[in-house]
This record gives structure tokens, C-alpha cells and sequence, in this order.
């Protein structure tokens, strides 16, 4: 109950603890490490965007070719719904976000904006970016001991890590009784999403509670498992509804907003800053992870798992970069017997999710 | 739609008749020949030679006497040979949809469709060594496919933007750049000279890339002439399409003895027709600029609007990028200053209060009465905002610059016209 209302109400979870006297932090993208912000006594909270909202304010600014999401998020921003945040910061992949919110900043033309932060990680897994990466994480650091008028220490980020290792654990667990087909899909993104609104130790309680009542649910069987790779964050359910709709089972997802979300935990020995820094720069999902064989390690395990009966490709209309990798990748799967179904259609829009359903109803039956 | 021998017999006829300047003979005659010597060298010599993409410094690739092309110039090729339909349409055949951009990938297609013998001057060998951005996939792609080593870059976000970034280019820079944003810049440069000395089989002689660095600042400095004279003369001197072409044509030869002559060359030609009051349009009404990339599939376009209308294209990019983005004095440290050059090359067009900065600066220096935006590039709809906040009429289109399959002559010569009849010839 807790993990679906965090997940359905998102900012305005975190708009309510701002009426209640906390100082929130705005995250956009999941490659800025929480445990900084928890460490300078803010609560983090991931802004994401409202698909289901026009966006006249982007329209005037953005081109067609910027995402749909990025253009939500906009929207947000020029229309004064972050302006609560203490601070707003953003990921390297929301680099254009953030030039087009400081312009439109300067000219005065939007409403209140928050306060803006870039945190520019590099994610390409290569020496030759390390010391940027690592200028761009005390940056951070010192912009966030400015506002929480303290300094990091490093037991505060032990104890924040300690936090977020146990959430990894119990969603770990999740994602593997996703396998045993416990769960839906959809039921599944919104247990780990909800994770992105609500304050560590209530998550915690929450997800602990959903866990145990996931272990006597009776099993889906007798549906094809799929597993889903996506060209776009999937910040919705409309996609694995839509599938699950048609007959099949989601049990993973190449995103952070499901099955990637955790990954290993922060190691707690040595430096806590050096641990959270390689967290983020080497162990977390982003299309921006450099070489390919490390974006695609876990879709390489995960893809070759018995209980996987097909994979989807979700590459909508927004995609510019998956799609040069899906016929190489869809290859390899078919070379280890993997059919894969690809989808070009939004999830999010009435006409693409029925679409998306009847392309996947013919493949569930090709699959049986 | 690719054309057939006739048709493109007829369209070389007509090029020919339409080309003022003879530095553009000069430029393709030496294009022909140096693409038969590449493949000579690396079909029958066994050299190995590297596939860049624009925003990578060549300059390395000079000093270490490595054979290099550039993918968009490839692909503009590609694209004025009328043949962009073709390979768009063969990427597609192998799986890669119709919304991933083709503006690099046609080299790509090139490369891919072997069993093709109608190619631009003969096709390409595959490439040892693929260096463009981290996010260009089409560029592992292709890596993959040629078995090449792969050197992706990636850009530093600036922080501080600052709007009038092309008055501090050219001698502060590292004020403008910020040390620390060089700094991740010359780190992958590193990367990149390690791969490439591997590939050259030689080490790379600082001395000797410091001298191409001197050498490709001279040759924007005749760039740069050439847009002031093109800027400040009474009317154009020189027909926009020759201007790109032998501006990029230049820009991907930069830093050897041929492209400094040729830019010298080219200033020479257009300074004599400003001087000799040679005018594309002798009736020159109204002046236009190209604000993003150019109509690389279709140049010659716009020339029935002198006609019509007397209304010339007078700015690109192109030239004015060549001056104010790639100019860097006080070479001493030749790595880092390239380091500079590329910490926001092209992105300082893009991004949001710079590009419209400088936009609204170039218009006033050239004089516009308005400007074309050609669809698909990030940050263009700001930089038509400042443009028009400044009094300068912009008509976006929704054209993709080398993409064939996007074109309709009659519909958009009726947008254009409409264009120039409602919002300039007021």
C-alpha cells in the first residue's frame, strides 16, 4: 500500500515532507549518489516526468527531437512545481535539460526555479575521465555541505550507505523472486520505483512487508517470461501493462527503474567516499556506460537464464542510440535461441499501447 | 532516389554551369585525386588509415602521416552525389529504423553494402582506428564491422556559460575552457594518440604537431577573411554552396601545405570578385542566412531565389565556426590547445544563450534580413528565439540536411517563397 502511493504520488511525497519543515533535494537521473544528500540531512527525492501532461512551455523552447521526458521535465521546471526543492540536481544524460532551464533562468521567461546543480559524471568506465569524474563528485559534495551548513564527514555517508545497502538487499530478493514468477511486472516497478520518493528506512519497512507476503502468493504460472530492453527510461507502467495484458509475464527489465535499479552493494570498508564514487561511476545503469561489453554484462547473464522465454525491444519513437545496437544484439540472441519481438511504438500513448498489445499477443502465441 | 548516369551527367552539367569560383574546380579535382591515392595506398599498399568524426583533432592524424577521412563530410558526399536515399534506405534493410540520424552513418552504409559498385569515388577501405563521440552507436557499429579500434570522447557540461565565448577563443582560451574541463579533453586526446602511434607505427613529434596547429590557424585566419570581405562588401561576392563546400572541403585537409594554399586561394578569389565587383546577385534585395546545418543534398536549391526574389544566402555555420570555434593562439602546448578547441566545439552552436549569442551577432555582421533553420538539431528553437527577440525573421524547416528521402522540391520552393514574400519582402 505504502510502495503504491509513494510510487503514484512521487513529487507530491516529497511536497508534503516540504510543508512539514524537510529540506528536499531534487535528483533527476539515477546516476547522482543519494547517500550524499542523505549525508548533508536532506531528503532525496527523483523528479520524473508527467508524460500525461501537455507541454506548451517546452513546445516554445525544445525541438522535436528532444525527448519526450526531457520535455515533461521542462515543463515542470519553467512551470514553477520544483520551486519547493532546496536544490535541483542533474545527471550527465539531462545535460541539455539543464542548459535549456539556466537559459530560460536568464531571461527571465519561466516562473521560480529552484537553485541548479550539474553533476557531470562521465559514466565510460576509462582512466582518461577519472580525475573529472572525481573534480565533479567533491564539487557536488562541497555545493551540498553549502546548503546543509555542515561538513560531509565520513561516518554520516557510512551511515547513509548502511541505509542504502539495505534497501539493495531487499530489492535484490525482489528481483529474484521475479524469476519464480511471484509478482507481475507492473507490480514490480512500482515496489522498486517506490523506492525513488520515499526516505530510505520507510521503503525498508514497506518493501520488507510486500516481500513477505510474496512468498506464499500463488505463482503466474503458464505465462511466457519475457525480459526487456528499453531505449528510454521506464518511468511508467504502460509497457509491461500492455504486455502483461497480451499474456506475458515481465520478469526483468534493462533499466533502472526495475531490475537494475540495486545492483551490488557500497562496500563499507575503506573510504566511503572513494566507494560511493565508484558505485556511481563503474556499477550503475546508463546508456552513457562505455565499452558495450560493460552496458551489456547484465543483459548477457540475464537474457541467457532459463526461465527468460523471449526479449522485447522497446525502442519508441524517442529512440536515437538503441537502435543501432539491436540488430547486432538481437543476433546474438537468436544465435542462442532467444526470440526477440521489437516495438517501436509509445507505451504511453492510447493508440501505441494497443498497438503494443497486438504485436505482443502474436508473439506470446508464437512463443507457446 | 539515386540517379542514373544521364541523370547525374546532367546534374555534373549543370553544377559546372552554376560554379562561379574556380577554387571549386580546384577543390574537387584534388578531392578525386586524393581519395585515389588513398585507396591506392590502403587497397594495394596495405596502410592503415583512421575514420574521424568533425569534432575530433585530425591534427594528430597529420602529424603521425595517418591517412584520416571525416564521416559527415563522407556523408555529404554521399548525400550531394544524390545517393543518401540509397544507403538510407540499405541501413534500414539491415535493421537500423528510420529514426536514427544518417548524418554520419551514410560512411557506414558505404562500408556495409559491399556487394554496391556505384560508390563516391570508388567507395572506402575499412578503417583501422573509428574516433567520434560516446554516444555516436553507429560509430561502434562501424568499428565492429571493420574490426577497428574504437576511441569514443566525450564533452565536459559547461557549468558557466558564457554568452560572448568568441571574443575569449582565440587567446583565453583557458579562462574561457576551464582548466579542468582541458584537462578531460587532453586525457582522451592521450587515448587517442596512443591508439593512433600504434596504428602510424611512430611516436608522435610535438614539435611537428605544433606546427600543423600554427598552420591550421593561418588557414582559419583566410577563413576569416573571408567572411568579413562576405560580410562587410556591398553585395555577395560568393554563392553560399561554393562557400561551404570549399570551406569544409578545406577544414577536412586542415594542417597539410594543400589546404593552407587552397584557403589562401580561395581568399584571394573571393577578395578579387568583391573587389572586381563581381556579384552572385547583381540584384541583391534581400540577405539570408543558414542558421544550423547546411542543405548539404540539395545546394544548388536556392539559387532560383536570386532570381525570383533577388535574395541571396549570405552565412553558414560553416565559415564562421572556422574562425571563431577552431582559432587558438599561443601554441606552445599544441595537445592542449586542441584540448581547448574541443572542450565545446560545435556544442557552443547548440547550446541554449550561446548559440542564439552568436547567431544574433553573425546576422548583424553579415547584415541578414532573415534566416532559414533547417530541422533536427538540439538547442535550434532557442536559437531562433533570440534571433527573432532581435528583429530577424526565422523560418524553421523540417528538412534533414543530407537525407534524401526528406525532400519535396515544389513543397518546399513554395515554404521558402512564401517564406521570403510574408515575413522579408514586407
Amino acid at each position: 500500500m505504502l510502495l503504491k502511493h509513494a510510487y503514484a504520488a512521487r513529487l507530491d511525497l516529497a511536497r508534503e515532507g516540504h510543508r512539514d519543515g524537510a529540506g528536499v533535494v531534487g535528483l533527476i537521473g539515477n546516476t547522482i549518489p543519494v547517500e550524499l544528500v542523505l549525508a548533508c540531512g536532506r531528503v532525496p527525492t527523483l523528479v520524473t516526468a508527467d508524460r500525461s501532461r501537455p507541454t506548451p512551455e517546452a513546445a516554445v523552447y525544445m525541438e522535436d527531437i528532444i525527448s519526450p521526458e526531457t520535455r515533461a521535465l521542462f515543463e515542470s521546471a519553467a512551470t514553477g512545481a520544483l520551486e519547493f526543492l532546496d536544490l535541483l540536481v542533474l545527471s550527465r544524460p539531462y545535460a541539455q535539460l539543464y542548459y535549456y532551464l539556466k537559459e530560460v533562468q536568464r531571461l527571465g521567461r519561466g516562473r521560480r526555479f529552484p537553485e541548479l546543480h550539474m553533476f557531470d559524471l562521465m559514466q565510460s568506465q576509462r582512466e582518461a575521465v577519472r580525475a573529472y569524474n572525481w573534480s565533479r563528485f567533491e564539487a557536488l559534495i562541497a555545493r551540498l555541505e553549502r546548503l546543509g551548513g555542515s561538513e560531509i564527514t565520513e561516518r554520516r555517508l557510512r551511515d547513509a550507505i548502511a541505509l542504502t545497502n539495505t534497501v539493495r538487499g531487499l530489492q535484490r530478493r525482489l528481483i529474484e523472486l521475479r524469476f519464480q514468477a511471484a509478482l507481475s511486472g507492473v507490480d514490480a516497478l512500482i515496489a522498486l520505483g517506490a523506492a525513488y520518493f520515499l526516505a530510505p528506512e520507510p521503503y525498508a519497512v514497506g518493501l520488507e512487508q510486500y516481500l513477505s507476503t510474496l512468498a506464499s502468493a500463488a505463482r503466474l504460472e503458464n505465462r511466457p517470461r519475457l525480459l526487456v530492453i528499453t531505449s528510454e527510461p521506464l518511468s511508467h507502467t504502460s509497457l509491461h501493462a500492455a504486455l502483461e495484458e497480451a499474456g506475458a509475464l515481465v520478469i526483468a527489465e534493462d533499466d533502472w527503474w526495475g531490475s537494475r535499479a540495486p545492483g551490488p552493494d557500497v562496500p563499507l570498508a575503506g573510504s566511503a567516499r572513494e566507494a560511493i564514487f565508484r558505485k556511481y561511476w563503474l556499477d550503475t545503469p546508463s546508456a552513457g556506460v562505455y565499452p558495450a561489453a560493460a552496458r551489456e554484462e547484465w543483459l548477457r547473464e540475464s537474457a541467457l537464464r532459463p526461465e527468460v522465454a523471449g526479449i522485447v525491444f522497446y525502442l519508441p519513437p524517442s529512440d536515437h542510440q538503441l537502435g543501432w545496437d539491436y540488430p547486432r544484439l538481437k543476433s546474438w540472441l537468436a544465435a542462442r535461441d532467444k526470440p526477440a519481438l521489437l516495438l517501436r511504438e509509445d507505451a504511453t500513448t492510447p493508440d501505441g499501447f494497443s498497438a503494443i498489445r497486438s504485436h505482443a499477443r502474436r508473439f506470446v502465441e508464437d512463443l507457446a | 532516389m539515386t540517379l542514373s548516369e544521364a541523370e547525374r551527367a546532367e546534374s555534373r552539367r549543370r553544377h559546372e554551369e552554376q560554379t562561379q569560383l574556380e577554387v571549386t574546380r580546384t577543390l574537387r579535382a584534388y578531392q578525386r585525386e586524393w581519395f585515389a591515392h588513398l585507396r591506392r595506398e590502403v587497397f594495394e599498399q596495405g596502410r592503415p588509415y583512421a575514420i574521424g568524426g568533425a569534432l575530433v583533432p585530425h591534427e594528430i592524424f597529420e602529424a603521425l602521416d595517418l591517412p584520416f577521412i571525416t564521416d559527415v563530410w563522407y556523408s555529404g558526399l554521399v548525400a550531394a552525389r544524390r545517393q543518401s536515399a540509397h544507403y538510407s534506405n540499405f541501413l534500414s534493410a539491415q535493421g537500423f529504423h528510420e529514426g536514427l540520424s544518417r548524418y554520419g552513418a551514410l560512411t557506414l552504409a558505404v562500408l556495409m553494402d559491399e556487394d554496391n559498385p556505384d560508390k563516391p569515388w570508388g567507395g572506402l577501405p575499412k578503417p583501422a582506428l573509428v574516433v567520434t563521440g560516446l554516444g555516436d552507436r553507429s560509430a561502434d557499429v562501424l568499428a565492429e564491422f571493420s574490426d577497428a579500434v574504437r576511441i569514443p570522447l566525450e564533452m565536459p557540461v559547461i557549468d558557466r556559460p558564457i554568452p560572448n565565448w568568441w571574443e575569449m577563443s582565440r587567446w583565453r582560451w583557458e579562462d574561457l575552457d576551464e582548466t579542468f574541463r582541458i584537462d578531460v579533453m587532453l586525457e582522451q586526446f592521450k587515448d587517442v594518440v596512443t591508439a593512433a602511434e600504434k596504428i602510424a607505427g611512430k611516436k608522435l613529434d610535438l614539435d611537428r604537431l605544433r606546427e600543423i596547429v600554427d598552420r591550421v590557424n593561418q588557414q582559419e585566419e583566410y577563413f576569416d577573411e573571408v567572411r568579413t570581405i562576405i560580410a562587410t562588401s556591398e553585395k555577395l561576392p560568393a554563392r553560399l554552396g561554393e562557400v561551404m563546400s570549399q570551406t569544409m572541403g578545406i577544414q577536412w585537409h586542415r594542417g597539410t601545405e594543400w589546404a593552407l594554399n587552397q584557403a589562401r586561394a580561395f581568399r584571394d578569389e573571393v577578395k578579387r570578385r568583391a573587389e572586381q565587383r563581381l556579384w552572385v546577385c547583381p540584384n541583391e534585395q534581400y540577405r539570408l542566412m543558414y542558421v544550423g546545418a547546411g542543405l548539404w543534398q540539395n545546394l544548388e536549391f536556392f539559387t532560383e531565389f536570386e532570381e525570383r526574389y533577388g535574395a541571396v544566402f549570405v552565412r553558414s555555420n560553416y565559415l564562421s565556426i572556422a574562425s571563431d570555434g577552431y582559432l587558438r593562439y599561443n601554441t606552445r602546448d599544441p595537445l592542449r590547445c586542441l584540448a581547448s578547441r574541443y572542450t565545446a566545439m560545435s556544442e557552443q552552436m547548440h547550446i541554449p544563450g550561446l548559440g542564439g549569442a552568436w547567431a544574433v551577432w553573425e546576422a548583424r555582421k553579415h547584415r541578414v534580413d532573415g534566416g532559414l533553420s533547417l530541422g533536427g538539431w538540439w538547442g535550434q528553437r532557442m536559437v531562433n528565439v533570440a534571433l527573432e527577440d532581435a528583429g530577424i525573421p526565422v523560418m524553421e524547416w523540417d528538412v534533414d540536411p543530407v537525407d534524401a528521402n526528406t525532400w519535396d522540391q515544389d513543397r518546399f520552393r513554395a515554404l521558402v517563397g512564401d517564406f521570403i514574400e510574408t515575413r522579408i519582402a514586407r
